[in-house]
């Protein structure tokens, strides 16, 4: 009789813990992934922003001056285009920030 | 203490052993030796890291797991099902970055990521396997991706400039970002350095301000990688769904 018992209350605490791990196991995975993706994703995003907007006139600057070079037009396609350059790195940054608040 | 010494001094390339084929020159490098350093001592570490295969895994298997789990969660979220078949671009790419600039960091070792020709040739194979999936996948429907939806029909010939600017300009973003990072980080390290030698006695302080900034270079180092990843990831999801 009393072993019977016994065992009952082993295999009882043993499902327990069993239990009990389990959510440990959940809570940790999903708060660690959770943490780590958003951290991460912050700096991505601010080294993104910052070398994007210089990326984005430099190509801009390339374009103009190439076309400038073959059509003989000099500064005007230059300029156009240096500007171009300033409102898509804007617009490609404004993109990217939109994306992440739509993550988080 | 005559000779000049320029913090630049450290980003001249070498030549080892010279070798040409015709006109080209195929040297090898010092950067070209760091590089085949990076690929070995990368091929090494994770043959013998993950040839035990423990269940509970030691130090070296928890590295290799660990950045495996990593990107394999970035490619994941940011490409979902598709994520499988460019794990190993990925991977490869992420392992590679991370092992040069952290090489890098090792005093008279040679910063190959700190040249603009390396991770430019980096980020536009990125571009190109992009471009090419792009227009494989979706056709010419790939190029909706300069037209966003609900644009209305005065601003077409305004935003496809844009657009077209902002596309070109991903792959030297890309290389501007990791080798700026990496080439100022390592410029300000020898400045600092500098300093510790001018200075005499009180050159304690820069050299405290070099360990902290050494700690601050591994960060970046790790960062630099882990943003080149995810942005590859990133650029090439946008030719599976080139509508967003």
């Amino acid at each position: 009789m009393s072993n019977k018992k016994k065992v009952d209350d082993i295999n009882n605490s043993l499902k327990n813990l069993t239990k009990k791990i389990d959510n440990i196991k959940a809570n940790n995975k999903y708060e660690n992934n959770k943490y780590q993706n958003k951290q991460f994703n912050g700096f991505s995003h601010a080294f993104k922003i910052v070398s994007d907007l210089f990326a984005n006139i430099l190509v801009g600057g390339a374009i103009g001056w190439t076309l400038d070079y073959y059509f003989n037009t000099k500064p005007i396609l230059l300029i156009i285009f240096l500007i171009i350059g300033f409102i898509s790195g804007i617009y490609t940054s404004y993109k990217s920030t939109k994306k992440l608040q739509n993550i988080e | 203490m005559t000779e000049k010494h320029s913090p630049l001094d450290q980003f001249t390339i070498q030549r080892i052993f010279e070798m040409k084929i015709g006109n080209i020159d195929i040297s090898l490098t010092n950067s070209s030796v760091m590089m085949i350093a990076v690929l070995v001592i990368l091929n090494v570490f994770l043959i013998y890291a993950t040839k035990r295969k423990s269940v509970v895994p030691g130090r070296l298997q928890s590295i290799a797991e660990m950045s495996y789990e990593m990107i394999y969660n970035t490619t994941q979220s940011n490409l979902g099902n598709n994520g499988k078949r460019l794990f190993p671009l990925v991977y490869s790419l992420f392992m590679f970055i991370l092992l040069c600039n952290m090489l890098g960091l090792i005093p008279y070792s040679f910063t190959v990521t700190s040249h603009i020709i390396v991770t430019f040739a980096l980020a536009f194979g990125v571009f190109l396997l992009a471009t090419i999936m792009g227009f494989v996948i979706n056709g010419h429907k790939y190029l909706r991706l300069f037209l966003p939806k609900g644009v209305p029909v005065f601003l077409i010939p305004i935003l496809v400039p844009i657009e077209i600017v902002s596309y070109i300009s991903r792959p030297i973003s890309l290389a501007v970002r990791l080798a700026a990072n990496m080439m100022a980080g390592h410029t300000i390290i020898k400045v600092f350095a500098m300093f510790v030698v001018t200075l005499g006695i009180w050159g304690i302080a820069p050299l405290l301000f070099i360990v902290v900034l050494y700690v601050l270079e591994t960060l970046i180092a790790f960062l630099q990688a882990y943003v080149f990843a995810v942005l590859t990831c990133l650029y090439i999801n946008d030719s599976f769904h080139p509508e967003h």
